[in-house]
Order: structure tokens, then sequence, then C-alpha cells
């Protein structure tokens, strides 16, 4: 994953969701803008989902159900990326998740699935999604609430 | 009974796998004949579960790895012992003509809509567990 698509983490709810900010790149070198809102999106989804399991499993995005997206944004930068849990099972999960500009206009909603994949990185038992120079750059951990809630 | 199920299985595959109802019949293999992957037994599960209102715990019905042990595949078949693996982790499966030709290859295609509509039958009415 690329996760250098997204410029910060806001906050991981271990209950289900998760918020990140991120901007478009000026110039794509010819990726689509909707894939990239996708790929935010589902890289979002990926801090909610693996917040459950301590970010120990690979995540893989598995399927899309629906996409989609508004007219090109003016205003390209301080976008938030919201992702939220609807269904979880050990496997994987279905999530609901947007993209709204720094003004609060949706420029995109999906609906996709995310899968839980054994170790995709044979030789170490760090997970491939979630490796430590992400963690670390991040501060992913330092991002998670506290929360007494849970999912079941 | 087994009809109404038959056709809500129907229904959630073709929502799962995006295959027209008129192409499945029971012996249709998942993978074979309706070309399911790997990614798509995880959708088939959340659907099911909706479809029906009931839980179906990981690995029950699609479980992964169950050949990986020592001993429970020789030359690319699987041996008496996989067999009865495969008979105690799959009771629905119809595991008699795969025994014919335990080849490992072959094991997909029996994960058919017959299988998968035994377990939802057993589910609905016992609440199949498998051990």
């Amino acid at each position: 994953m690329r996760w250098h698509l997204l410029q910060a983490i806001e906050e991981i709810d271990p209950a289900g969701s998760a918020v990140t900010r991120a901007q478009l790149p000026a110039a794509n070198d010819g990726v689509q803008r909707e894939l990239l809102l996708l790929e935010m999106m589902a890289q979002t989804g990926g801090l909610a989902l693996g917040v459950l399991d301590d970010f120990q499993s690979d995540l893989v995005f598995a399927k899309v159900d629906s996409a989609d997206f508004s007219v090109s944004p003016s205003d390209t930068a301080g976008l938030r990326i919201e992702a939220r849990l609807s269904e979880v099972r050990e496997e994987g999960a279905w999530l609901d998740a947007s993209v709204k500009s720094g003004s609060g206009i949706i420029l995109a909603q999906a609906r996709f699935l995310l899968a839980r994949v054994p170790g995709l990185n044979k030789n170490s038992s760090t997970p491939v999604s979630f490796h430590r120079a992400f963690m670390e750059g991040y501060q992913v951990r330092s991002k998670i609430l506290k929360s007494e809630k849970g999912i079941s | 009974m087994e009809d109404e199920i038959f056709e809500k299985i129907k229904e959630t595959l073709s929502g799962a796998l995006g295959v027209d109802k008129s192409e499945m019949d029971m012996d249709s293999s998942l993978v074979r004949d309706l070309g399911a992957e790997s990614i798509d037994f995880i959708d088939i599960l959340f659907r099911l579960e909706k479809t029906f209102n009931v839980k179906i715990p990981s690995g029950e019905l699609f479980p992964g790895n169950i050949l990986n042990q020592e001993g429970l595949i020789k030359e690319g078949k699987v041996t008496a012992e996989g067999l009865e693996v495969l008979k105690q982790k799959l009771p629905f499966m119809e595991l008699d003509s795969f025994a014919k030709d335990p080849s490992v290859s072959r094991l997909a295609d029996f994960f058919t809509v017959r299988m998968v509509v035994s377990y939802m039958k057993d589910r609905v009415t016992n609440g199949a567990h498998v051990s």
C-alpha cells in the first residue's frame, strides 16, 4: 500500500472507524483521480479494521460494492477521509467511507470489502500492510482513541 | 424447504459472483463453474449471514488450510487420512466422487451449490456445528 497517499491520521476509534487527512497530488502520473480517492478510503478503512487485532493481519482491498464520485473538486487540499466498519467477520469487513473536501463537500463515497489474509511476508511476522515504518512514521498507536466501547 | 433455501442461495451467489441465477444448479462448482475466487468466499459468508439471519462461525463452511498437516497429502493427492479429515471438517461436501481421484487440484471443484444448500439447511433447522 502507498500509505504516503495519506498526509495524517486524525483518529482511530476501536469501536469501528477512522479519520485521516490527505491531499490529491497535483500531477497524478496518469492515475485517475477516482482511483486515488478510492485508495485513500481503503487505507483509512484499513486503519479502522486493523486496530481490531492490533494491526497484526495483512489486509487486501477485496471488492467494491459501490463507489460514487462528484465533479472534480476545486480544493484538493485538506481532504477528510472517514471510514466506518459496517459488517465484520474474522476474515474481513465491509466498510462505508467518504472523502470530503476542505470545505466539507462530499467528493466520494464508497462501500468496499477488506479481507484479512495470513501473513503476506513469508520472511517476517510483521504484516506488510502495517510495517514498522508506517506505524512509526504516522504515529499510528497514538491516534487510537481510548474507548470502552467495542464492536461485536 | 430445500427449494426455498436453494432459491435464496442462488440469489446470494448471484450477488456475490455476478452470475445469473439461471446459470446455477445444485451441482455447480463455485470455483470451476461460477468463477469464485478466494476473496469471494468471504463475501458469500457475509451475504449468507444476512440472507438467513444466522451467524456462520469462521472456518465452518469454508475452512482454510485443512490439509497443511503432515501426512494428509502425498504426491499431489489427498491420503486416506486426509480424506478422513475432509469428512470431518467438510461434512456437507460430497466427497465420494472426489475420493475416486483425490487430486488436491480437484478439491475446489467440490465446493458446490449443493454443499452450501446442505449446510444452510442444517444450519437453519438444527444450528449446525462442526468441530
